[in-house]
């Protein structure tokens, strides 16, 4: 695992969301608090011109991951098992601040609870990120406390969209539609395993494709839950997206997610996704 | 309280909706729900939160399983309704799979050192999809004065947790003692009385689940202007409520003509330690034209 002492580190996956975060709470008791500053630019885009579920989703397990673990240390650290989010307002472009902080620290078990709201203090989405404690070869990570830490270049100029950056492609099928990607090393994270935001945005895109492909107007992915079974670690990825029905809210979507090269499954999710427009012809 | 190796008491939530179980050799297992006045919304769905009940229970028991001798507790539980009707009342128990029933069917999805996995699909009275839900159990080493779990390797056929005389006796709201005292804030409450504790004594899971979709349909329902039924739910318990009452308050998300979201806290006992929290989407319901008969 590699050791983040001056925080310039991190992995390829945060450095492109660009996640800044800093510990505001009183750490030298155990409380364990963070805001983070996410610039959500072009390039996290997604259908309807607001920021990609699949973006927040991995700002959210930094975010919360990085709680997590700092709630763990000095002798273990973490690894995401489940994430929960709802959206409650588009996330339009701009600067967003998450705000994170653990709610229940287990022995073997963490669960923080995270807010994102826009640069006009409008909420927009609401978290849950439960985490397993583990304890890594080589010892936990080493951090300064309280931490400060900024990835990724300064500017997102050049920046390719998430999922071309992640290269996932996408096609319907009889039953919804799939999203599948390469696991590259770009893509893991500290445990060398299958970023989870990437995973959440690999499900994201299974899901919209689902919709789009039912409905034939663009889509995007609104809420999410979604189960880390197993860790992703040989590739490719598969996300196999069902559309169960329709609500008020959307479409209620269920994905399988598999690990092709290991042959198993390796995460669920369930998203509600709405519609936000007419799909462009191709 | 109840003696553990008395667990549930005579009237109790489990017994009282008349539950049913089956466990099958594989590990996956089964669960019904007859559907009567008492479980329905004003809208004639059954409650979100009873199907939370019968989402618990029979996950819950496949998670004992597969820990055998160890016991669990229930770390989340999420339920996703499709939005499709759930039945009309007026079926009896004696309907196995016939239309006056809920059906849940659940299988483990991992067993790991920590945790176990479940997911539990949701069919309505005519057998058709309309929801799917997961629950995640920690493992805990096994403690005297749990109840002996006893299932039978091979599982166990259909069986009713009713006893004579088990059967709701008003609307499932009223049973379980969940009052409202402020509308807006989502403001609710429950005593801890045996009817509604679990096993080691504390609130039980699908009730407290109950208890978080009335807060949330109450304050939705008041920022849309319109009444609505729960549909989806995530639930994080992060305390057991050993003490009581518990009680929930909501802060509303997002509220749009037709459904809203909102994030739920519950308290437990005049402490107000925090025992869950949980997110729920709400969406507006029309009332049956037709009353439904029993």
């Amino acid at each position: 695992m590699k050791r983040l002492h001056d925080g310039s580190l991190g992995t390829d996956v945060s450095r492109f969301v660009r996640v800044a975060m800093r510990e505001v709470g009183d750490w030298e008791s155990g409380e364990v608090r963070l805001e983070a500053d996410c610039p959500a630019d072009d390039h996290l885009l997604g259908p309807g011109g607001g920021i990609r579920a699949g973006a927040l989703l991995t700002m959210v397990d930094n975010v919360g991951g990085m709680s997590a673990g700092l709630a763990a240390l000095p002798d273990a650290w973490v690894v995401s098992t489940s994430m929960m989010l709802r959206s409650s307002h588009v996330a339009a472009p701009g600067v967003l601040h998450l705000s994170s902080h653990v709610v229940r620290a287990g022995r073997n078990s963490m669960v923080t609870d995270v807010r994102v709201v826009g640069g006009d203090g409008t909420p927009l989405a609401s978290g849950v990120l439960s985490s397993a404690v583990l304890t890594p070869e080589g010892g936990a990570p080493e951090w300064d406390r309280p931490i400060s830490l900024r990835y990724g270049p300064e500017e997102a100029e050049d920046l390719p969209r998430l999922l071309d950056w992640i290269g996932i492609e996408t096609r319907r099928t009889d039953a919804g539609a799939v999203a599948t990607a390469e696991l590259t090393d770009a893509l893991r994270n500290p445990w060398g395993i299958l970023h989870g935001g990437v995973t959440a945005t690999i499900v994201d895109a299974a899901g919209e494709a689902a919709v789009r492909g039912l409905t034939g107007s663009e889509a995007a992915t609104a809420d999410c839950m979604l189960h880390y079974l197993a860790p992703g670690r040989v590739g490719p990825v598969q996300a196999t997206a069902s559309v169960l029905g329709h609500r008020p809210d959307g479409h209620l979507v269920r994905i399988e997610v598999h690990d092709l090269g290991a042959e198993r499954l390796f995460a669920t999710a369930i998203t509600t996704v709405r519609e936000v427009g007419v799909e462009e012809p191709s | 309280m109840a003696p553990a190796e008395q667990y549930p008491p005579r009237r109790h939530v489990h017994r009282d909706l008349r539950l049913a179980l089956e466990h099958a050799a594989d590990g996956s297992g089964r669960a019904w729900l007859p559907v009567t006045t008492e479980v329905l919304t004003e809208g004639g769905g059954v409650r979100a939160g009873v199907l939370a009940v019968l989402v618990d229970v029979l996950a819950a028991g496949l998670a004992l399983r597969a820990v055998s001798p160890d016991w669990v507790a229930t770390a989340d539980l999420t339920l996703h309704l499709t939005g499709a009707p759930l039945g009309d009342a007026g079926g009896t128990e004696k309907d196995h799979g016939e239309a006056g029933e809920i059906e849940a069917r659940a299988r483990v999805l991992r067993r790991g050192r920590t945790t176990v996995v479940c997911e539990v699909e949701v069919l309505d009275a005519s057998g058709s999809p309309a929801g799917i839900g997961t629950m995640t159990f920690a493992v805990l080493a096994r403690r005297d004065g749990n109840p002996a779990a006893g299932t039978p390797p091979g599982g166990f056929p259909r069986v009713s947790l009713a006893v004579d005389g088990s059967g709701l006796r008003g609307p499932v709201l009223d049973e379980l003692g969940i009052t409202v005292t402020d509308a807006a804030s989502g403001e609710v409450r429950v005593p801890l009385a045996d009817f509604v504790r679990n096993s080691l004594g504390s609130l039980q899971g699908g009730v407290l689940a109950t208890l978080a979709c009335v807060s949330a349909e109450e304050a939705i329902g008041a920022a849309c202007g319109t009444r609505v039924d729960a549909v989806d739910l995530h639930v994080t318990y992060l305390a057991a409520a050993r003490e009581g009452p518990a009680h929930a308050t909501a802060e509303v998300l997002a509220a749009e003509s037709d459904w809203g979201c909102a994030r739920v806290d519950v308290l437990d006992g005049p402490g107000g330690r925090l025992a869950a929290i949980a997110r729920v989407t709400a969406a507006a319901t029309s009332p049956r034209a037709d009353p439904v008969r029993t």
